[in-house]
């Protein structure tokens, strides 16, 4: 019998990417690696929230 | 079997207590009005004007309206329960605990008259909350919606607490610890992608990873200590070369010192606060600082905004003492003044240029 798939659920995949990628940023920052002014950093986690935005909007749940 | 004499022989039922049910026929929101007015025997329309004033009046009305909408049955037949008895009990704890709230803080005088009417802002901002966390609306009854947005307002009340803590243990070195979490936070809402998500991750992991984005842009270092810290050193031999506080406000009264010709240096670090360097009229103050969010003040001239890069190099007159100021601001001010006129805020560069206070012991160019 062929076992039926269940779709993953594009916004947290989305989501889960997102932060993972902001988190890396912040973490290398605190590490001393990069040294980010608000000039860099409010783009940047800006643009996170609107792809987090994005995704909620774009995703359907019943 | 003879049922009429049996029926004639029986009292007739007791008409029991008269109960308070909303008004299924008589509704506007959820019927609460109408069967107050049934149960008084009054025009519900009053009923009605009552509760909108009550709502203006402290909210008041508002948290009763929802507190029956909850708790008070509809006067027909009960419908399937549509609400789990966990869900019940946590939205009735949370609207009795906003209520002795509101009754609390309104005896202390600190809330009063209009200062909770925007309850119903609040509400409508659960309402968003819940839909974003759970991706889906909280459904068509009011009884319903209530719940999910006094549902949604914690979720909201515990991120704003979430987002503290980590604005804190972000500022106090635990930075790295904090983005750690975002990225487990990140990981863990792709392993519960496959196995239906968990959405409501994204606002607590938003609520920690914002605090710290602004920690790091801002250069916020809170460690230093917390409060008002004064240092009057009253000679030069007492006169560090650095202070630093972590939040609050550092004043160096540097007034009574007789400083000898020559460069001294002065550094003055400030997580998020406000620090104010005083200096005597014969000094001449050579100054630098760099500020996350905020402000820089030095004497008549001034710089404010994100990320200001202050530089403000001048030489001093002949046999003048020259002060080598080095700031480092997180979020805050950097004031350097001949005079503390006790206020505080913003404007002081309009108060300095109207108080006369010019950095007069430099040669007029830098």
């Amino acid at each position: 019998m062929r076992r039926r798939r269940t779709a993953a659920d594009g916004f947290s995949l989305t989501a889960g990417l997102v932060l993972i990628v902001f988190g890396t940023v912040l973490l290398l920052e605190r590490a001393g690696e990069l040294d980010l002014s608000f000039a860099v950093m409010a783009p940047i986690a800006f643009g996170a929230i609107g792809a987090i935005l994005l995704a909620s909007g774009l995703s359907r749940r019943g | 079997m003879d049922t009429t004499s049996e029926t004639n022989v029986m009292p007739p039922p007791s008409p029991g207590p008269k109960r308070f049910e909303r008004s299924s026929t008589d509704r506007i929101i959820g019927g609460v009005c109408g069967g107050l007015g049934r149960y008084f025997n009054i025009d519900p329309t009053i009923v009605r004007i009552a509760f909108v004033a009550l709502a203006l009046i402290g909210g008041v009305g508002f948290v009763v309206y929802a507190a029956a909408l909850l708790l008070v049955p509809l006067d027909e037949e009960a419908p399937p329960a549509e609400l789990s008895t966990r869900d019940r009990a946590i939205a009735a704890g949370l609207i009795i605990a906003l209520a002795l709230a509101a009754v609390t803080l309104g005896s202390f005088g600190l809330v009063g008259g209009f200062a909770l009417v925007p309850l119903w802002v609040l509400l409508i901002v659960g309402v968003m909350v819940y839909s974003f966390a759970e991706g889906r609306r909280p459904g068509e009854s009011p009884r319903r919606v209530v719940v999910r947005a006094v549902q949604g307002f914690a979720l909201m009340i515990a991120c704003i607490a979430l987002a503290i803590g980590s604005f804190f243990a972000s500022g106090l070195g635990g930075g790295v610890v904090v983005a750690g979490l975002v990225i487990a936070a990140g990981a863990g809402l792709i392993a519960a992608a496959f196995v239906g998500g968990a959405r409501w991750l994204v606002l607590p992991a938003l609520a920690i990873a914002l605090p710290l984005a602004f920690v790091s842009a801002a250069g916020i270092d809170l460690d230093g200590g917390f409060g008002q810290r004064n240092e009057h050193p009253a000679t030069v031999t007492e006169l560090r070369d650095s202070y630093r506080i972590g939040m609050g406000e550092l004043v160096v009264d540097l007034r009574d010192l007789e400083l000898p010709p020559g460069d001294h240096a002065l550094s003055v670090d400030v997580g998020a606060g406000r620090a104010l360097v005083l200096v005597p009229e014969n000094v001449c103050v050579a100054s630098k600082a760099t500020v996350g969010m905020g402000a820089v003040g030095v004497f008549d001239r001034d710089s404010g905004g994100i990320d200001v890069d202050w530089n403000d190099n001048r030489r001093s007159l002949k046999r003048a003492p020259r002060l080598v100021v080095d700031g480092k601001i997180g979020l805050g001010v950097l004031e350097v003044r001949h005079r503390d006129d006790g206020h505080r805020g913003p404007h002081w560069n309009d108060r300095n240029r109207d108080a006369g206070e010019r950095n007069r012991a430099c040669a007029t160019s830098a």
